[in-house]
């Protein structure tokens, strides 16, 4: 795999904004988190200029080519993973486009402006893993649906200015998903204390009787729109190749490989932070005369490190490669990729505090964020088991899981 | 001349749903041969018959009688070609040659569908295409529902209710072809 001109342009003056912008706040920012909306639109306002985004204008050229994704969720996460998180979770409002009129009306100026926050409602108190029965129902009534039921950890869910939420479409007796928007409905929302990503909001919302238009049921919105003469990927903004496994491997496991190969390489955007903080250390700080680089242990840690690292990178590229040809490896190489990468980068992460010694430990330092960052890897977006299940039915055809 | 058949029809409707069932296969197999004719002179009745078919456990009928599989079909398949002839409505939202097979994957019943854009018809009928644009696949009462009416094709695949193989953007030209013949299907002429 090798980026085009383009691609590394792009890469370059994102690098070069994260250095210059980012860089010198993160620590600060990310110890008084979670932000709040506004610092949080003032990135998002900044990357949409690098053509990073979810408005109609910069979604398709930025989930429209999966390395500018992909080199997104590297770059952004080797500086600052929450902000890659808060960034990428507001996915869902490019459906805006597509809801009832009430919606639009409410939300699509800000959306077109950039400014349209969303957010993911999967996970419930009673489990996260199991997301094929949803206890939060959808009732309908006249022409709206009404929502009742918890969702917890949502992403962004403080401040987002809309939230799909997977529901029982009990009219359907069917899984669905149904875009609230803040404008027009409220809920209550209760944040959750973490261990990592300290800088996103991930909050627990309670739906009690929550009117939507029945035109938010995202089923309805796909059909209205393709009634409309839109495409697939005039909806969802991913490349063809992605698309055309909504038909092969089913429109959500389609959207939760691209999801989790963008988490691999947040997991790799960690690893490589914590390897070259490491290595300069490893090259600076002298015991028994030497620089501790010298000695063979932490060398064998290094290499550690390094190979965790170079393995983590090169099967998440396998992973965006197969999204960008449509194989029906996607769904295994993604699932493969999200687990292997997210539990390496816990131990590259460990392994780099053990090179600081007790300056790894301590909270001025960037060392224990990276590995607070890097242990929740393994648990958002399913966990590494629930990966290791998706892989082996993508390999026996047979599921441990349903 | 489908006269008796249409009041043998109408007669069956004044039964309840079990011993309509146990009418079909008989008053199919008199339907074979005349479907065409029978749609176009009695179209209402024909959409209250696959309406009250609607209400039925289609993938067991289906098991139970084998042999009416495809009487059925192409008594549906008439129904739609016949209702959609010269609709502009619908020919307008033929742009693209498309053809799919159906295939129900709770009981033997094949289909096919298949649109000519120069023409803008559509034509169906049971069996499978040698080689077809797309695969549908799931259970007979969605297959039948996709035609009908009863399932909203694009809803219906957001809800997993059916599998579809083949290029995403011909199942999307799709989409409205079927939203516009079940139109026609549901509505009394
Ligand atoms: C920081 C963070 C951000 C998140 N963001 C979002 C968000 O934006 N939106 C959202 O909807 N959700 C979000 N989540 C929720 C996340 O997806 C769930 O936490 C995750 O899927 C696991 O669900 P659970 O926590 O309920 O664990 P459980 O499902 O209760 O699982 C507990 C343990 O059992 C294991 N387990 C469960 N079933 C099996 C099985 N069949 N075989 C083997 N092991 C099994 C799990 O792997 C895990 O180790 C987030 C979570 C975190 C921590």
């Amino acid at each position: 795999m090798r980026l085009t001109a383009e691609q590394e342009a792009f890469r370059d003056d994102l690098r070069q904004y994260l250095d210059s912008e980012v860089d010198p706040v993160v620590d600060d920012l990310d110890e008084n988190g979670p932000l709040d909306r506004e610092t949080l639109l003032t990135f998002i306002r900044d990357l949409r200029e690098l053509g990073i985004g979810f408005d109609p204008e910069t979604a398709p050229q930025f989930f429209g080519d999966v390395w500018r994704f992909v080199i997104t969720a590297e770059e952004v996460s080797r500086v600052w993973p929450s902000l890659n998180v808060g960034l990428m979770m507001s996915f869902p409002s490019v459906f805006v486009r597509f809801a009832s009129s009430e919606t639009r009306e409410a939300m699509l100026p800000k959306l077109e402006r950039g400014e349209c926050l969303g957010s993911l409602a999967v996970t419930e108190p009673s489990g996260g893993s199991d997301t094929a029965r949803p206890r939060t129902t959808a009732r309908k009534e006249g022409e709206e649906f009404v929502l009742n039921g918890q969702k917890t950890w949502v992403g962004n869910a403080h401040y987002a200015d809309v939230v799909l939420v997977v529901a029982e479409d009990e009219s359907a007796g069917a899984q669905d998903m149904f875009l609230v928007d803040r404008e027009n409905a409220s809920f209550e929302t209760e944040e959750l204390e973490k261990l990592g990503w300290k800088g996103v909001s991930n909050a627990r919302i309670t739906f009690d009787e929550v009117r939507v238009p029945a035109d938010n049921r995202l089923s309805t919105m796909f059909s209205n729109a393709i009634g409309a003469g839109n495409d697939m990927n005039d909806i969802v903004p991913f490349p063809e190749s992605v698309t055309q496994l909504f038909f092969e491997q089913k429109p959500l496991n389609a959207t939760f490989s691209f999801m989790r190969t963008g988490m691999a390489f947040m997991a790799v955007g960690i690893m490589q932070a914590a390897f070259d903080e490491a290595l300069a250390h490893a090259t600076d700080r002298e015991t028994f005369g030497s620089p501790i680089g010298g000695h063979q242990l932490v060398q064998e840690t290094l290499y550690d490190m390094r190979v965790g690292l170079e393995t983590s990178r090169q099967l998440a590229r396998r992973a965006a490669e197969s999204l960008e040809t449509g194989s029906e490896d996607a769904r295994l190489l993604s699932s493969m990729a999200k687990g292997y990468t997210s539990e390496t980068c816990v131990d590259v992460t460990s392994n780099a505090i053990q090179v600081f010694g007790g300056e790894g430990l301590k909270t001025d330092n960037r060392l224990e964020r990276y590995f607070r960052d890097a242990r929740v890897m393994p648990i958002p977006d399913g966990t590494t088991e629930i990966q290791k299940l998706i892989v082996g039915k993508e390999l026996t055809d047979l599921s441990a899981y349903t | 001349m489908t006269d008796e058949l249409a009041r043998r029809i109408e007669a069956s409707f004044e039964k309840d749903d079990d011993q309509l069932e146990e009418d079909l296969p008989e008053l199919l197999d008199d339907i074979d041969g005349q479907a065409d004719e029978l749609v176009r002179e009695h179209p209402a009745l024909v959409s209250r018959l696959l309406g009250r078919m609607q209400e039925m456990d289609i993938a067991e009928f289906v098991s139970e009688n084998p042999e009416t599989a495809d009487q059925f079909q192409e008594l549906l398949w008439a129904g739609v070609r016949v209702l959609a002839e010269n609709d502009d409505e619908v020919s307008e939202q033929i742009t693209e040659d498309i053809s799919v097979n159906f295939e129900a994957d709770d009981c033997p019943m094949t289909g096919h569908l298949r649109t000519d854009a120069d023409a803008g018809t559509v034509t169906g009928g049971s069996g499978h295409l040698d080689d077809s644009d797309l695969t549908i696949t799931g259970p007979a009462d969605t297959l039948v529902g996709l035609i009908t009416g009863g399932v909203d094709p694009i809803q219906g695949f957001m809800q997993q209710k059916y599998e579809m193989d083949g290029p995403v953007h011909k199942g999307t030209r799709l989409a409205p072809i079927m939203n516009s013949l079940s139109e026609k299907a549901a509505t009394p002429q």
